[in-house]
Order: C-alpha cells, then sequence, then structure tokens
C-alpha cells in the first residue's frame, strides 16, 4: 500500500520534504501512479545546488568527460521513468502516492539516523522542538544527507546509476564526506577513520581522493617500489601464479609516465624491456651479437640516464630451465646480467617474474648464486588477475543490505524449552480420549477425582502413583479454583495426559503387555490405608499425619512389592524393571520430580502451570518433617530396603551376565547403597546419581554390565549412551567390530556439540539414563572439567552454561588399563581390531603357511615341518596337533603420517606434562567416584582353546584326519570377538557345528567332483575374505558368517 | 588520538599459559566463532583473538576498499597486530581467508611463528589445467551475481551448505555473522579471495604446517590439502577429521579441539 505525501512528508525535515514535493511533482507530470525512488533521484538531480549532483560529479569516473557522463545518467533516468506505468485513472490534481520502496528508503534512513550518534543532538533538538506536536509515524525527521543515502540504496536506482557508470557506493562515500571547500553543512570534521589513517598504522597516506578506482596490481606495484627503495636485495623478482602479468602491468605503467607509487626517491624510474631479446635469444633466434648489442644499449642508457636510473625486465625466469643448457645461451644471459649489475650498480635494477617457487628451485639448483650475483629479492604475488574493469563494485548489492544485521536470533533458554516440548509425543488415542474427558470435567468445574489417579491404579507398580499422592486430583481443582486459570490448567493437563501416556502405552508396546502378565499385588482401592489416605486433603499434611507405624507399614508393602516383582522377574523372558528408583525414593523419601511422573502427579500442581520449575524446596521440608517424626524407623528401612534391593539387582544383573560375579556384586551392592542415600557424596541432599568407575580390563564385560544395568535399572537398553572418549579412536574401519559399539566424535548425533553438550541433551530428554563414558583417561579438558563439576555439584553445564541435572542418571567411567599380558596369544587389543569379514574355505596343495595363521594337523602326519613348528605353540588335542603362533610383542605404532624425526623434538616435555595433569585430573575425579570395580581380563587364550578343540573335531568330521587346516589368524580374531560379544554361551559352538561344518561338507563334495587332487600335501584353508563385510543381524552368531563360501 | 589497530579489530588476549596461540577466523565469520575451541586451550596457552577487517564485527568504515583489494594488507594487519603485543613467536591457527593470510605472514616473517594450523585452506579456489580447486570461472561469476542480487537469500542459502544443514545452531550462527558483513564489503572480499593465487609461493613458507581437512567441505577438495602438504616448503602433515563441513569449529568443536591440541603438541 502506497503512502500519502503528507505523511511522508511528516517523517522529513524541511530540506528533504521540498525534495520529496519535487518528485512527486514530476511523478505527476508524468501522470505516474506512484511516486517512486527514481522521481526522487530525477528531482534531486534537477536541482541546481543539488548534494547528489555535488555528490556525483566527485565519484565520477575519471575515464569520461563530466559534461558526458551527465548527460547519460540524465537520460538512464529518464529512460527507466519512461518505463514506469502510468496512472490508469488520471487525477491531474492528486499527489501520487509515496511507493512503497521510497517510504521503505525513508524509513531505513530514519533508523540509520537514530542510531548515528554524530545526529543524535540533531535528534534531541527536533524532539524538543516537536515535543508538543508529535507525528504519528515517527519523531526523527530525515535530514537530506540520509534521505539521499538511503534512496542510493535502493537497487533500481544504483542500477540507473551503474548504467551511467556511476558506483553508488562512490557516490554515497561522497556524499557522507562533503569536500572541505563546500563546508557549509558541519564544517569541523575528521577525515575518516580507515586503517591506514589509523595513528599506528605505517602506511602514510592522506585523505582521499575520488573516485575509487580499485586497481588491484596498485598494491603489488607499491611493495615493488618498496623493494627498488632498499639499498641491497634491491631488484623484485616477482613470484606467483600471475606474476608476469603483475609485471607486465608495471612496466606498462612506469612506460607511460604513471609512478604514483614509486617512493619518491626513485620516482623518476625508466624502464626498458629486453624480455623478448632474452627469449629469442634463448631459444636461439636471435644471435649473440644481437644480444650484446642490445645489452649495450642497456648500459648506454644508464650512463646518458638523467633521472634517477633505469629499471630492466628481464621477464619470466621459467625461459632458463625449459630450453636445454646445451647452447649455453642461458649461461651467458645470465652471466651479461650479472655484469650489468656488477657494473651499473646504483642506476639500474633489474626486474622479472617466476611461475612458482618449484621453477625457481630449479633455477637456484642450476645457477646457485643467482639470487646474489643479480641482488634479487623475492616478492609473492598472490592475486590471480588484474581485474580492472571495476564491476565488482556495483553495488546494488546496497539495496539488500539491512543494517540490524545482528538481529539474528541467539540461541536462547526458551528455544530449548519449546524444542524439549516438542519431544513430549502425542497422544494415543485412548489417552487422548481420556485428556478431553478430563478437560471437560474441568469444564464443568466439577470436584472429581482426576481419571488419570484411577488410571494409574492399573499401570504397573513401578509408574504406578505412590498413595501418598493420590490426593493429586483434588490439587489439580483445587488450584484451578485458586489461581482461576482455566487455559493453564488445560495446558497441564495436556502435559500430564502426554506423560502418562508416554510413559504407559509406549513402555506398554515395547513390553507387549507386560501389565497383564505380572501379578504385581495393587494397592486396592479397597485397601483401609489408602482409603483412609486418600480422604485427607494435600500430601504434606498427609504425609505429616502419618505415625511412624504407619510409614513403616507403608513402607512395608512397598518392599512387598519389590520382592514379589524382582521374583516374579525370574520367570519371565521380557520383565519390567525393578524399581529401585520408587521404593529406595519412598523408604528415604528423596524424591527428585523431573524423573518420574509418580513425583510429578506428587507435586499436584506441576501440570497445572506450564512453566513451573520443580521445587526442591517442598520436598526437603517433606523430608525434614518426616525425618523429625520418625527417623529411627527410617533408618532402619533403608536398611532393609537396601537389603533387598541389593539382592533383586544383583539377582536381575546375575541373570543378565553371569558370569562376573565379582563385578556384579560390587556394582549392584554400590547402586543399592545410593540409592538408599547412603554414597558417599550424597550426605544431606537428594541427589541420586551414581558414578562408577570399571577399570581393568574386558572392554565388552564392562559394555555388557552397562547395558544389563540400564536395562534392570530403567527399563530399557536405550537408557544406555555410550560414548567413547578416546579421540584416537574417531577413525573407524567400516567392517570394524567393535567401532560400531559407541558414540563417537564423528558421530552425526556429535555435529555442533561438544561431548558435554550432548550427554546434557541427552540427559534433558531422557533423565534416567545410563551413561557410559569409555577411556575416561582420554578426555579432553574441558569434558574433564565438566566431568569434575558435574560429580561435585549434581549439575552438568554444556558449553552455552546452560545447567541439566543428573541427579537420576548413573554414570559409567571406564579406562582401558595398558598392562596387558604379554604372554597371551590373544591379547584384548588384538580382539578389538577384529572386523567382520566374510569367510572363505580353500583346498590347497600344500604352500607355506602363513606365519601368523594357526594350524590343525593330523597327529600321524608325516609332514611336519620343524620351520612350522618351532614358531608355534603345540596343543594336543585328539587327532589334531593345533599349533597357535608364538606372539611377537609388537607394542609400538607408528603413525605413517608423520615425519619421523618430529618425534624426537623437544616440544615432547610439553605433552608429558599435559598427560601428567590428566593423570591428576584423573586421580582426583577418581576419588570421588561411588565405587571403583576392577575387572578381570577375559581370557581369550583359554577360549581359543576351546574353540579351536571345537573346530577340529568339526573338522574331522568331514574331511577325516587326512587333511591338515590352515585357519587364518583374522579368522579366529574374529570367531573370538564374536565369542566375546556374544549374549548366548553356546552361539559359537553352534556356529561350529551348523555353519562351519556345513562349509567343510561343501568343500569336501566339491574336491569330489572336481578334479581328483587326492594329495597327501594338499590343505585346507579357513580364510577372510577382505572387503566382503557380514551384514549385521545375520546369522546364528554376532558378527560372523550365516553362510562360508567356498571355492 | 583515534583508535589503535588493537581497538578496530577487537583483538583479545585470553588465557593463561605461556605460549602465544592466534587464532584467526575466516571469511563470513567473527573471532565468536572460536568461542567452542577457545575453552580448550585456555588454560595452556595465551590465545589471541582477532578480528579481520572484514568482519561484521569491524566497523565498516575501516575497511578501505583500495587497500584491501590483496592480501597483503591483512598480512600487515597481522603482523602489526603481533608486533604491537609483543609477540616473539606463536602458533598459528588460521581457517580459510586467514589460513591463507598465516601462510603469506609466514613468508614475510618466518621467525614469528611455530608452527601454521591451517584449516579449510585452499592456495587456490579455481580449477586450473592440473589443478582442482573445486570452482569453475563460471560458477564463481553466478555466485557473485546471486550475492548481488539478494544478499540474504545468498546468506540463507550458503551457510547451511558451508557448515552441513545437519547442524541448526551452528548454521544460524554463521549465518548470523556472515549476514553482519556489509554485503558490498562481503562480496568485494569474497572477489578477492576468488582471486588469489598462493600456488607459485607455497615453497616459500619453511614454517611446519598442519592441514586440518574435513572429509567434505564444499569450498575446499581433499586434493587441494595433499597439494598443500606437497608444496608448502616446510614440515607438513595432513589430519584429516572424519566429519563434513568448512566449518569444523563450529559443526564439531571437540573433535577440532582434538586434532588442534595434537598438532599442537607435535
Amino acid at each position: 500500500m502506497p503512502t500519502p505525501v503528507s505523511s511522508a512528508r511528516q517523517c522529513l525535515t524541511e530540506e528533504a520534504a521540498r525534495a520529496l514535493d519535487d518528485a512527486v511533482v514530476v511523478a505527476r507530470r508524468r501522470s505516474h501512479s506512484q511516486t517512486t525512488s527514481l522521481h526522487a533521484v530525477s528531482a534531486l538531480l534537477s536541482l541546481p545546488t543539488s548534494t547528489l549532483r555535488d555528490a556525483c560529479a566527485r565519484a565520477r569516473s575519471s575515464a569520461y568527460s563530466p559534461r558526458l557522463q551527465f548527460r547519460a545518467l540524465e537520460l538512464c533516468v529518464s529512460v527507466s521513468l519512461d518505463r514506469l506505468p502510468s496512472s490508469k485513472t488520471k487525477t491531474p490534481d492528486d499527489e501520487p502516492p509515496v511507493s512503497n520502496s521510497l517510504m521503505a528508503a525513508i524509513k531505513r534512513s530514519q533508523a540509520n539516523q537514530r542510531r548515528h550518534p554524530e545526529t543524535f543532538h540533531l535528534y534531541q533538538m527536533h524532539q524538543q522542538l516537536h515535543s508538543s506536536q508529535t507525528t504519528s509515524l515517527s519523531c526523527v525527521k530525515v535530514e537530506l544527507k540520509h534521505f539521499v543515502l538511503s534512496i542510493l540504496d535502493d537497487p533500481i536506482v544504483s542500477r540507473v546509476f551503474g548504467d551511467a557508470g556511476f558506483r553508488s557506493t562512490d557516490i554515497k562515500l561522497a556524499v557522507l564526506h562533503p569536500p572541505p571547500v563546500t563546508g557549509f553543512q558541519k564544517s569541523v570534521r575528521f577525515p575518516p577513520l580507515f586503517l591506514c589513517n589509523l595513528p599506528d598504522s605505517n602506511t602514510n597516506r592522506t585523505g582521499f581522493n575520488f573516485p575509487f578506482a580499485v586497481d588491484q596490481g596498485e598494491e603489488d606495484f607499491k611493495r615493488i617500489g618498496q623493494i627498488l627503495n632498499k639499498k641491497t636485495s634491491k631488484n623484485p623478482l616477482l613470484i606467483g601464479v600471475s606474476s608476469d602479468s603483475v609485471l607486465a602491468g608495471f612496466t606498462d605503467s612506469l612506460k607511460i609516465g604513471k609512478n604514483g607509487f614509486l617512493p619518491t626517491e626513485i620516482s623518476g624510474l625508466n624502464a626498458i624491456a629486453i624480455d623478448k631479446e632474452i627469449r629469442e635469444f634463448v631459444l636461439g633466434n636471435l644471435s649473440e651479437e644481437m644480444m650484446d648489442l642490445k645489452l649495450k644499449e642497456v648500459r648506454d642508457k644508464v650512463e646518458s640516464c638523467t633521472g634517477c636510473g633505469l629499471i630492466v625486465n628481464f621477464g619470466e625466469l621459467k625461459l632458463f630451465v625449459d630450453v636445454g643448457t646445451t647452447s649455453g645461451s642461458v649461461e651467458h644471459v645470465v652471466s651479461e646480467l650479472s655484469g650489468l649489475v656488477e657494473s651499473c650498480g646504483g642506476k639500474l635494477w633489474l626486474i622479472g617474474s617466476v611461475g612458482s617457487y618449484e621453477t625457481y628451485m630449479k633455477i637456484l639448483a642450476k645457477f646457485p648464486g643467482l639470487e646474489k650475483e643479480l641482488d634479487l629479492n623475492l616478492l609473492p604475488i598472490t592475486c590471480s588477475k588484474l581485474n580492472t574493469n571495476g564491476s565488482h563494485l556495483k553495488s546494488s548489492l546496497m539495496g539488500s543490505f539491512v543494517p540490524f544485521g545482528g538481529f539474528f536470533p541467539v540461541p536462547t533458554e526458551l528455544e530449548n524449552s519449546s524444542s524439549n516440548t516438542d519431544q513430549s509425543r502425542t497422544r494415543c488415542s485412548l489417552c487422548n480420549e481420556k485428556y478431553e474427558h478430563e478437560v471437560s470435567v474441568a469444564l464443568k468445574r466439577g470436584r472429581m477425582v482426576s481419571v488419570a489417579d484411577q488410571q494409574s491404579l492399573s499401570l504397573t507398580s513401578w509408574l504406578q502413583v505412590p498413595e501418598s499422592d493420590t490426593g493429586k486430583g483434588s490439587n489439580v481443582i483445587e488450584a484451578k479454583d485458586h489461581g482461576g486459570v482455566f487455559n493453564a490448567l488445560v495446558a497441564g493437563l495436556q502435559r500430564k495426559w502426554n506423560d502418562i501416556c508416554h510413559r504407559l502405552h509406549h513402555d506398554q508396546q515395547n513390553n507387549s503387555q507386560i501389565t497383564v502378565g505380572v501379578p504385581f499385588p495393587h494397592h486396592s482401592p479397597s485397601d483401609p490405608k489408602r482409603a483412609e489416605i486418600s480422604g485427607k486433603d494435600s500430601n504434606q499434611e498427609r504425609f505429616r499425619n502419618l505415625s511412624p507405624s504407619d510409614q513403616r507399614d507403608f513402607q512395608k508393602t512397598q518392599h512387598l512389592q519389590l520382592t514379589v516383582s524382582s521374583e516374579a522377574d525370574n520367570g519371565l523372558s521380557q520383565k519390567p524393571p525393578v524399581d529401585f528408583f520408587a521404593t529406595t525414593k519412598r523408604a528415604s523419601t528423596t524424591s527428585s520430580p523431573a524423573t518420574s511422573i509418580t513425583t510429578d502427579l506428587g507435586l499436584g500442581t506441576i501440570y497445572v502451570s506450564p512453566d513451573l520449575e520443580p521445587r526442591p524446596h517442598d520436598h526437603k521440608a517433606r523430608i525434614r518433617d518426616l525425618c523429625g517424626s520418625g527417623s529411627a524407623e527410617v533408618d532402619k528401612m533403608s536398611t532393609k530396603s537396601y537389603e533387598k534391593d541389593y539382592k533383586a539387582l544383583y539377582r536381575a544383573l546375575a541373570d543378565k551376565v553371569g558370569d562376573r560375579d565379582g563385578s556384579i556384586h560390587a556394582i549392584s551392592e554400590t547402586i543399592s547403597r545410593c540409592r538408599t542415600g547412603n554414597g558417599i557424596r550424597h550426605g544431606s541432599s537428594q541427589r541420586q546419581d551414581i558414578w562408577l568407575m570399571f577399570s581393568g580390563s574386558d572392554r565388552v564385560g564392562k559394555k555388557k554390565i552397562c547395558t544389563a544395568l540400564a536395562e534392570v535399572v530403567f527399563g530399557s537398553r536405550e537408557s544406555l549412551i555410550a560414548i567413547d572418549l578416546n579421540f584416537e579412536n574417531q577413525i573407524r574401519h567400516p567392517s570394524s567390530i567393535f567401532d560400531r559399539q559407541s558414540v563417537n566424535f564423528c558421530d552425526l548425533s556429535f555435529r555442533g556439540k561438544t561431548i558435554t553438550d550432548f550427554i546434557a541433551e541427552e540427559l534433558s530428554k531422557k533423565p534416567r539414563s545410563l551413561i557410559l563414558l569409555e577411556h575416561i583417561d582420554k578426555a579432553d579438558s574441558v569434558t574433564q572439567d565438566n566431568l569434575s563439576r558435574a560429580i561435585r555439584t549434581g549439575k552438568l553445564s554444556d558449553s552455552r552454561g546452560r545447567e541439566t541435572r543428573i541427579t537420576d542418571a548413573i554414570f559409567v567411567t571406564t579406562s582401558s588399563s595398558s598392562k596387558e599380558a604379554d604372554l597371551l596369544s590373544y591379547s584384548e587389543e588384538r580382539i578389538l581390531n577384529a572386523k567382520a569379514f566374510q569367510m572363505r574355505i580353500l583346498v590347497e596343495s600344500a604352500t607355506e603357511p602363513r606365519s601368523s595363521s594357526i594350524l590343525l594337523l593330523p597327529t600321524q602326519s608325516t609332514s611336519r615341518n620343524p620351520m612350522i613348528s618351532n614358531k608355534r605353540k603345540l596343543i594336543e588335542s585328539g587327532d589334531f596337533e593345533i599349533m597357535v603362533p608364538a606372539v611377537k610383542k609388537s607394542n609400538s605404532c607408528f603413525d605413517l603420517n608423520l615425519p619421523v624425526e618430529e618425534a624426537e623434538e623437544s616440544e615432547n616435555s610439553e605433552n608429558e606434562s599435559v598427560s601428567e595433569t590428566k593423570e591428576v585430573w584423573l586421580e582426583e575425579f577418581l576419588d570421588q567416584v561411588d565405587e571403583k570395580v576392577i575387572f578381570d581380563p577375559f581370557d581369550f587364550d583359554s577360549k581359543a582353546e576351546t574353540i579351536l578343540n571345537e573346530i577340529g573335531i568339526c573338522f574331522w568330521k568331514s574331511f577325516g584326519s587326512n587333511y591338515a587346516l590352515e585357519i587364518e589368524n583374522e579368522v579366529m580374531v574374529q570367531v573370538l570377538a564374536s565369542c566375546w560379544l556374544s549374549d548366548r554361551k553356546d552361539a559359537i559352538r553352534n556356529w561350529i557345528d551348523t555353519v562351519l561344518f556345513m562349509g567343510f561338507m561343501e568343500s569336501k563334495q566339491k574336491q569330489k567332483h572336481g578334479v581328483e587332487i587326492e594329495n597327501r600335501s594338499s590343505m585346507v584353508k579357513l580364510v577372510a575374505v577382505e572387503g566382503v563385510n557380514v551384514e549385521d543381524d545375520d546369522g546364528l552368531c554376532v558378527h560372523l558368517p550365516s553362510r562360508i563360501m567356498v571355492k | 588520538m583515534g583508535p589503535t589497530l588493537l581497538d578496530a579489530l577487537n583483538v583479545r588476549v585470553v588465557g593463561s599459559g605461556k605460549k602465544f596461540l592466534v587464532l584467526a577466523h575466516g571469511l563470513g565469520t567473527d573471532q565468536s566463532v572460536w568461542s567452542r575451541i577457545l575453552p580448550y586451550f585456555r588454560s595452556h596457552y595465551k590465545v589471541i583473538l582477532y578480528d579481520l577487517v572484514c568482519a561484521g564485527s569491524v566497523n565498516p568504515d575501516y575497511f578501505d576498499f583500495r587497500r584491501y583489494n590483496s592480501l597483503d594488507a591483512y598480512v600487515d594487519d597481522l603482523l602489526q597486530i603481533l608486533d604491537s603485543l609483543g609477540v616473539d613467536r606463536c602458533f598459528y591457527v588460521g581457517h580459510s581467508l586467514s589460513s591463507m593470510i598465516g601462510i603469506l605472514a609466514a613468508i614475510r616473517r618466518p621467525e614469528l611463528f611455530s608452527k601454521l594450523i591451517l584449516i579449510g585452506a585452499s592456495p587456490r579456489f579455481l580449477n586450473d589445467k592440473d589443478y582442482h580447486g573445486g570452482f569453475e570461472e563460471g560458477e564463481i561469476e553466478k555466485v557473485f551475481l546471486a550475492m548481488e542480487a539478494n544478499y540474504e537469500a545468498w546468506v540463507n542459502g550458503f551457510a547451511p551448505l558451508a557448515v552441513g544443514a545437519d547442524v541448526p545452531a551452528a548454521v544460524r550462527e554463521f549465518s548470523r555473522t556472515l549476514f553482519n558483513v556489509r554485503p558490498d564489503i562481503s562480496l568485494f572480499v569474497s572477489r578477492t579471495v576468488f582471486n588469489i593465487d598462493l600456488r607459485g609461493v607455497l615453497g616459500l613458507v619453511k614454517v611446519p604446517c598442519c592441514i586440518i581437512q574435513t572429509a567434505k567441505d564444499v569450498s575446499v577438495p581433499t586434493s587441494v590439502a595433499m597439494y598443500l602438504k606437497e608444496h608448502l616448503g616446510g614440515r607438513n602433515t595432513v589430519e584429516m577429521m572424519n566429519v563434513e563441513g568448512h566449518l569444523p569449529h563450529l559443526s564439531a568443536p571437540a573433535l577440532l579441539a582434538h586434532h588442534l591440541n595434537r598438532a599442537l603438541s607435535r
């Protein structure tokens, strides 16, 4: 919508308003429907003492005559005006309203002026003057200068100026910096501050002279000049891809007498080029006499030179290496040139160019003394072309420039919270129904108990709202009655049902109707105590009213619940997690509102107001109340519950992980202890975060226990977040088995985040998680600091300074012990390098087996090679002798990327100090950890022996006892890795009995059908097929092929 | 007295270490781009941060179109900053445009630099006969036209491309700093950058360099990193980062910090 002229005029000072009126006149005369910036330009230019015209005169390109260029400008303006559509309804009396773009320009200049400190006083003056009659649009009156400036920003306008050969940036600068002569506006002006005329800048330039001819070569020329002005090594040799064009430009401008870039001492330098002669001569097209003649001419010129001297351009040096050296012409030129330098010293300069440093090195190899003899000074030339057309300053750009560039929103807390609400999934239809019902109930304002509470009765015990909290329905209504904001209530209900749905139904989907399967004792409404309790008004009061014995009873029921549930666990394949949180929480009555729905509901009001923060104080108050009334009982109870917890947890873990008794014992002991409030660092605070350290080897074992813990304590494997802090592990082999195990730096989920950011984000999504931090000893300093703070305070702050509560998480840190038993054939380190490759069986005539592979030789075999058995460890097993290659110690690994000599540099000392500080930190950190659990190494060797025995039996069953079997080391490592990772104990045996056996049989069949090579010395080989990966979820056994290729 | 160069370019020295570490940002960003990296180094180095004159955070009046038409003026600024801070030796980490500045500064004053770490560096963006810089001249012109036509739209399209669209926070951050640059300056510097050709002079660098290259960078193909390694005159290493994007300090700060640490301690 165009703006009426009158209101536009209100934004302008008198002077500017006059200009606008002129523009309106122009528009009306041409019977245009709107007044645009072009009209304004036309009007501004036609004024005899126009600022714009004046600026144009100073900014115009010197290439054309001023008259011509102004004529061109007028023409361009009128042509573009002609193109504008004329108004259809001719109302010549009306003023054509101001177009949007022109109005935008006015607004821009207003904003600009407001920000401009130098006009601030003017603005204030205006304020005072017009305080009585404040205009509706704004109180800033735009000065003509700013008006002109923002009109020049208009893309249409700058295009018109561009067509006429002006640059609107130049014009703008000219408008901004009026010449001192026409100092009628503000005579006292500092010269504009450019870096070049800052006080500490060493370049000495004085002011500006328009036009702004941007000549990219000029800077280079100046540098050349600086070199020429030196006492020694004053002959520039330009080096760089485009050095020849700079050289040409330099000598050309010297020839036409343009030498403003030279220092005054040598401003009268003359140039002479002998590059063509040299080229011809070197190529053999010019005789030596002619060359000498030319050089003599140079000499004469130098001698007769009246000015400061002569600069000789000898051209591109590349020529010197391109031609063969046989002719000796190059040598001749070089010696002549150095002769020139020597004889004519003070008055002669040389200049040349070379395309690249490599070429220059070649020349130097040929003429080692060249640099000195010719007194050369290398000058890097970095611009590839001399861009002199100037088109790059087309400033239609300015049109789109908004001076409020900094207004992009910085990510804020607000954003975070909104993204959090996004995570709440939508409700399922069932919950939605109930939610709607509840909203309608709320609408009726009936004092009904929330349906959610009824719903909670059918939940499993671990989701159930504790009785102490079931009064919240009335709380909700009460709050509504008191607070009165219905919308907040609805939002609260929405959130509540989202939560309930999320917790209940999503889990149900995962766990396939546990509710039905597990006979949990529910506290039915018929329970007398419950009935009594639910009659009360608020939780706190009710709690306080409980007698100590009541509390004990209450807790007893909880324990009963727990025992039953954990016993029920054993019978089920898919079981609900043991809710240690709920029970222990009740025992110690500490709770953390963010964790579970239980406590959320307990707060009663949390769903009512959407911005409600968890209020720990309430809980503290409650705890204190309770402790006051019967702390002795509580203590007793907590010990009791701890025992129960421990047993349940231990059993659940042992069931999942099996053979790691010691570790499981220690872990479940610690977790139970911490959950019952006896953790070392918790004291009176309500922190429930647990920090464990798993040291020793057996990375997979640690991982397995963590997975089990996540499943048992938090309900699903997905609650485990594993992060590998070892940065060296970032480069992954696509087929590696172990690299897929945890999140690393390169993972996509790490994009744009630090480690702490990532953990914090995951924890804000799912506060009840198990964070596994592998290689804690390799953590970087920032992560270290953050972890230290987290373990101290229970809060994790990310790189933006936001804090996330971690009080419901379990942190497990691990470090890899470096001391591997050297005697083992299969160290953990080797197994960790395992790759999941396809396998293949070959039958070949016996060749020298690879020294790393394992041999299974028939016991009666005669062909025992002493060479082989020497290097191998022998294991007798039934019909075979198993020969395992002896271990070579190889503990150093070289980074091929590293130049060798750097390793022994002194910088190492710093490295050591860094690693030292890491050790100190680790020690301090580990002191605060709840428990350190040491893991025993996985016994790969005995596993290997068992596996080899089984393979031996399998091989004997298929091929009989006449063949020898060679198993490639890679295969063995892969099988061991699979065995390590596998959850089922007999997985490997099954694989051998089926897959491997099938492979052997098939291979034997082929032998029979094919060429009969019933050769004593032929050997069966089991090899890995490099590059062909095994699909992940394929086959009987993890990371082993489900079918073996046979050749 | 006008402002000094140190004020004009917002030079900051932070950290408690003994050695100096310069963190120099690239085109379209300002020193704030290092904010996620800085914590990793402030305890071990005195970190020098500054804004290039073309940064949005510097008063555009300081940008002299005549002076800053080649990299040499930027090099002047850098050297002058180091001199006025009394730095006699430093580690230099430069990103994109600043990596080129670092190369030239190290040619001029090799004694000043113990090591250059170049992130997303390229001696030449345009393709040549036997050189793959990643851009054809025609493409560049199109980019410039797009910048001229609508800077904002160009920023909004370019930022996710450069950073990686999967990191919205980093894209926002880059767009912010990119948009802070006055469009004419941005375009002018871009032209300057695309005119740069350092290939001939790389051999003059004798300071050891570490080239950090991400696996996928819209502005710099991987071959360029190898070209740099071969042609730079000092002892050079290449660190490949297994992430995408031209601005790893925004998109993968933790990982970049590790790489920097490794490069610095070697």
